[in-house]
């Protein structure tokens, strides 16, 4: 868990004390953009080998629904 | 019987197949290149006209052995198409160096290698003629695309320079710029798109994305004898994206 939010802090360009499982990353960050979307399901390809598709993407709220979508296993 | 063949890299991707299949069409006897020989068999085994080889062309080093081989066994070069590449969508700030480099490698510097191979005394046939492909992405803002459109950049900078070096050898080169083209490849970043973005990307081509048959036929064209006085030069094609009405 904490791995991931490292890699959503580093996205999203904030610090990963400044974010949780509860942060709605779409409303809660300043500058969300759709770059960071495509980053965000690059992040989940590379680092999980996990391909996330837009629809289930869209549908993720914050970073724990997204955590728990994919059901990552660290 | 493969003879003074037309090595096509990346031969397993959508461009490349369809390179691969236009030559053979016309009568091109074509070397089909690519690191993934289960695809390689996959899709051309049993063509006449068409040996396939499995070389990662990220092993830089090795190309002189390779190009060596190809000559020593199937004659000087008739041409070569270099569509061996992928994209890593990143932005700026998310850009790792190893991918910077992988890209460069993959994109230019094997490019350039496979060049200075068929440059070299011997390794080119009559008429031999090289095509290389950019991207509108090094012509144009391609967000998340930078190490990508960089790497193809520096392609466009080698053409003129190479044409130079390589016209007084009897071999043209040449440069085919697409725009987005229907392909796996394509895919990897149209596929992460919502329905509004993918929507406007498909709005922004007149003619519609490209098929890899639309790049394949200018590329056969710059390979044929008909273009025989054309060299060191880039031809867009877009579907109308960079003339669109804004």
């Amino acid at each position: 868990m904490d791995k991931f939010l490292e890699l959503m802090a580093e996205i999203l360009e904030v610090n990963v004390e400044d974010i949780s499982m509860d942060t709605d990353f779409r409303e809660d960050i300043e500058d969300w953009d759709s770059m960071k979307g495509f980053s965000v399901i690059c992040m989940i390809e590379d680092e999980y080998g996990l391909v996330i598709d837009v629809p289930t993407f869209l549908k993720c709220k914050t970073i724990g629904d997204l955590y728990n979508k994919v059901n990552i296993n660290e | 019987m493969v003879r003074h063949p037309i090595l096509v890299t990346g031969a397993t991707g959508g461009i490349g197949e369809a390179v691969v299949r236009k030559l053979i069409s016309k009568g091109f006897s074509v070397i089909a290149l690519s690191h993934n020989r289960e695809q390689l068999e996959n899709k051309f085994q049993g063509l006449e006209q068409c040996l396939c080889i499995d070389y990662d062309l990220n092993n830089i080093d090795g190309i002189p052995s390779l190009i060596k081989e190809i000559t020593k066994n199937y004659g000087g070069l008739r041409g070569l198409v270099h569509c061996a590449g992928y994209d890593k969508l990143a932005p700026l700030y998310l850009s790792r160096m190893s991918d910077i480099e992988s890209l460069f490698s993959i994109h230019a510097m094997a490019a350039i290698a496979l060049c200075g191979q068929i440059a070299k005394k011997g390794n080119a046939s009559e008429g031999c003629s090289i095509v290389l492909i950019s991207s509108l992405s090094a012509h144009e803002g391609a967000a998340g695309h930078t190490a990508y459109a960089a790497a193809k950049g520096a392609l466009e900078g080698f053409l003129p320079g190479a044409a130079s070096e390589l016209a007084g050898k009897g071999i043209r080169i040449n440069l085919v710029v697409p725009g987005v083209v229907r392909t796996k490849m394509s895919a990897g970043f149209i596929d992460k798109m919502d329905e509004e973005q993918r929507t406007a990307l498909e709005n922004s081509y007149p003619l519609g994305l490209g098929e890899p048959e639309d790049v394949a036929n200018a590329i056969v064209f710059f390979l044929s004898d008909e273009a025989k006085w054309i060299t060191g030069q880039k031809l867009i094609l877009d579907g109308g994206h960079m003339c669109r009405k804004v």
